[in-house]
């Protein structure tokens, strides 16, 4: 208001003068104040452009700002998985020359050794960087070395670390120039990780200075690093000890190796197992250990180092079923162990003490055993006066007394067979079955065989055709009571499931370079398409051959199966429902595999 | 069918098969003995004299085993011994023959008449 008063009167004053008789007073007032109104107009101006600039500065300043941030965090990002120093040394650098190209890096670092545990100055430059460059900063960081007096976190002394020129220098990046720079200047900044220096950086440039917010932002950038790592190791070790606590208290028995076949860890589970106070550092010297005393408790030894070679290659779980040791029965797994990317980094062995599984097993086996012979006894009693009564031994029988007497000695006969091949289906499933082959005419094994069943295939209406082979190998060795075993349950099913009005089976013998084939052909009721797949099966019987004959257990082609494969053969089929089925047994010619055990079939 | 004479010494625990064995082998010509078990086995060697044994493995008191290693021992095997078991097992067959006893039947798997023509060929 002051203002706008002194301005009416400023005007009132203008127009006096005007009206007065001096207009040169006036006109010179005029100019003053066109002079001042300039002046003034030309300190706004410069204050305006004065905000404008500190805006354009703070967005720069913002811009850096964010762009550090950035580097930061995909620094921390790329760390977070990495424990290799030499890793850890690259990103840094990778990251200040993604955002400052021109910049040249070097790194000294205690826990990274270069060949033969020669320390060495690494440099990381986008481009090219020469011997000269390479030897100042070199000069630069271990002047700056030899300034400070912080515990390093390594075993060297400065002493050492004054010797400087015998330390290498290698380009880690970018590539040796032989034009001559040196830097404008250098920033040495140390790594301190838990506080200790665990190395140094040095930042230069051959262009331009290092400015102060460069400084900052690389100092900022290393404390960003070390603290990743020590969040990393911190994490890592309570990782570590929880796992360790967890194979502690585990109930079976894990030792933990690395890929260098070093025993890492170790629970008192194992060691019991394997009855050892300490089983050291050495994976193989256990190793051996381990073959030692399996040797001594059974006669099947398990070549454990060959598993986790098997394992620590293929970078998959191997298990072993059954591993006998210091009076118990094991489950072996060999496990592979990964690193953060995938990598397979050492294993663990774990074992699973099965010995009471294996005793229940042993008894459930005895039982079918006891039961088997208990079950035969009454079944023979009633077999035997059956026979006395269809033999006419107490006087002549009627036709229907005949009739149902038959009927129960069909049955009773049947009872006796399916308890036998219980019996022999526990006996291979216990693993107990032995093979013992001897050298056999193949040719009259067969022909006996067909013999012995003719009755049979007469009474079915059956032709058996035994195509006499012409093989260069006569000779087999051949476990005669299992391989019985297997021709009979082939020809009987040939001739159970021929066709009502009778049927042909034709046998026939062949020889490929390694294998004598056997082939048990019929023009029977053949095997459903959806049956194929389970004709192997234990208790399986097709539809079409449950309705034929009635007899069947479902355990024949089950037993010859295991026979055959047990003794390293192999057998296979070809078969159409109503028009027939081919069986086919493989035998290597150089026989059975022989198998100790105790129990031989019962016929 | 000729009948068959001589004593013959039924050693078996399951009083239908004995009952079984006894009166066929009787039809068929023999006098026959029965013992239930091992124990009484042994006695009825010495007290009747049989001319054949048919012996079985699994019995209460001594086995079949057993009663052939006392009568090795004691000198009373003066006659043949058929074992008859419902044991099939090589192992089994193997160490009979190695107590002396002549022959092996598995009970299950033979007939009646097999029997009484094993101890018509013994008993010739």
């Amino acid at each position: 208001m002051p203002e706008e008063i002194k301005d009416e009167n400023n005007l009132e004053d203008n127009i006096k003068l005007a009206q007065s008789s001096e207009p040169e007073a006036y006109l010179l007032k005029i100019l003053k104040d066109a002079q001042q109104e300039k002046k003034r107009l030309e300190e706004q101006k410069i204050a305006t452009l004065n905000i404008l600039e500190d805006m354009s500065e703070s967005q720069e300043e913002l811009r850096i700002k964010y762009q550090e941030v950035k580097i930061i965090k995909e620094l921390v990002q790329r760390i977070g998985t990495s424990f290799d120093p030499m890793e850890i040394i690259t990103n840094i650098a990778k990251s200040v020359l993604g955002a400052l190209p021109d910049m040249k890096i070097a790194c000294v670092n205690f826990l990274s050794f270069g060949p033969n545990n020669v320390k060495t100055v690494m440099f990381f430059s986008d481009g090219g960087i020469g011997v000269d460059y390479m030897a100042a900063v070199k000069n630069s960081l271990f002047e700056f070395i030899g300034t400070q007096k912080t515990l390093l976190a390594d075993e060297w002394t400065m002493k050492e670390w004054k010797n400087y020129s015998n330390i290498e220098a290698k380009i880690v990046m970018g590539i040796a120039e032989i034009t001559p720079s040196l830097p404008v200047n250098s920033v040495n900044i140390p790594i301190n990780i838990e506080g200790l220096i665990s190395g140094f950086f040095n930042f230069s440039s051959p262009h331009n200075s290092i400015s102060d917010r460069e400084i900052s932002f690389f100092s900022e950038l290393l404390d960003s690093a070390a603290q990743t790592v020590v969040h990393l190791r911190q994490l890592v070790f309570s990782e570590h000890s929880r796992l360790r606590d967890l194979i502690q208290s585990m109930t079976n028995g894990v030792l933990r190796f690395d890929s260098d076949w070093l025993i890492t860890a170790v629970n008192p589970i194992f060691l019991k197992m394997v009855a050892k106070l300490d089983v050291g550092y050495n994976l193989k010297e256990f190793l051996e250990y381990f073959t030692e005393q399996q040797r001594a408790a059974t006669t099947k030894e398990l070549d454990l180092k060959y598993c986790i070679e098997k394992t620590l290659k293929s970078g998959r779980p191997t298990f072993i079923d059954e591993v006998y040791f210091n009076k118990s029965v094991f489950q072996v797994s060999v496990v592979p162990v990964h690193d953060y990317v995938g990598r397979v980094t050492g294993g663990a062995i774990i074992l699973h003490d099965i010995t009471h599984i294996k005793e229940i097993d042993q008894l459930k086996t005895e039982f079918v055993s006891v039961a088997s012979h208990q079950l035969r006894t009454p079944l023979t009693a009633i077999k035997l006066f059956v026979e006395m009564l269809l033999g006419d031994d107490v006087g002549p029988l009627n036709a229907d007394q005949r009739d149902y007497l038959t009927n129960i000695q069909e049955s009773s006969l049947r009872m006796i067979r399916l308890v036998n091949n219980l019996l022999n289906v526990s006996r291979i499933e216990t693993d107990r079955l032995k093979i013992e082959p001897e050298d056999t005419d193949i040719v009259a094994f067969v022909t006996q065989a067909i013999d012995e069943i003719i009755s049979l295939a007469e009474l079915k209406k059956c032709k058996i055709k035994f195509n006499k082979p012409k093989l260069d190998i006569k000779i087999l060795s051949i476990d005669q009571t299992l391989m019985h075993q297997v021709f009979h349950n082939l020809l009987t099913n040939a001739i159970n499931y021929s066709k009502p009005s009778g049927g042909n089976i034709i046998i026939e013998m062949s020889e490929t370079h390694e294998d004598v084939i056997i082939s048990v052909k019929d023009d029977g009721i053949g095997i459903p398409l959806i049956a194929q797949k389970k004709i192997f099966q234990k208790f399986f019987r097709a539809d079409n051959a449950a309705k034929a004959s009635t007899e069947g257990s479902g355990l024949g082609m089950y037993v010859v199966k295991m026979i055959i494969e047990a003794s390293g053969g192999r057998i296979w089929f070809e078969s159409q429902e109503n028009v027939g089925t081919a069986f086919y047994v493989a035998i290597k010619k150089t026989g059975m595999r022989r198998k100790e055990g105790e129990k031989a079939l019962v016929a | 069918m000729k009948n068959g004479q001589g004593k013959i010494l039924l050693v078996e625990d399951d009083k239908f098969i004995s009952r079984a064995f006894k009166d066929g082998l009787t039809r068929a010509g023999f006098e026959v003995i029965q013992a239930m078990d091992g124990v009484e086995a042994l006695e009825k060697v010495k007290t009747e004299s049989p001319d054949l044994m048919l012996l079985d493995l699994i019995m209460p008191t001594k086995n079949g085993f057993d009663v052939l290693e006392e009568m090795n021992a004691k000198n009373l095997k003066k006659f043949p011994v058929v074992i008859l078991s419902n044991l099939g097992q090589e192992l089994d067959i193997k160490r009979s023959k190695e107590l002396n006893a002549d022959d092996y039947l598995i009970k299950s798997n033979v007939t009646l008449k097999e029997v009484v023509d094993k101890a018509k060929s013994f008993l010739k």
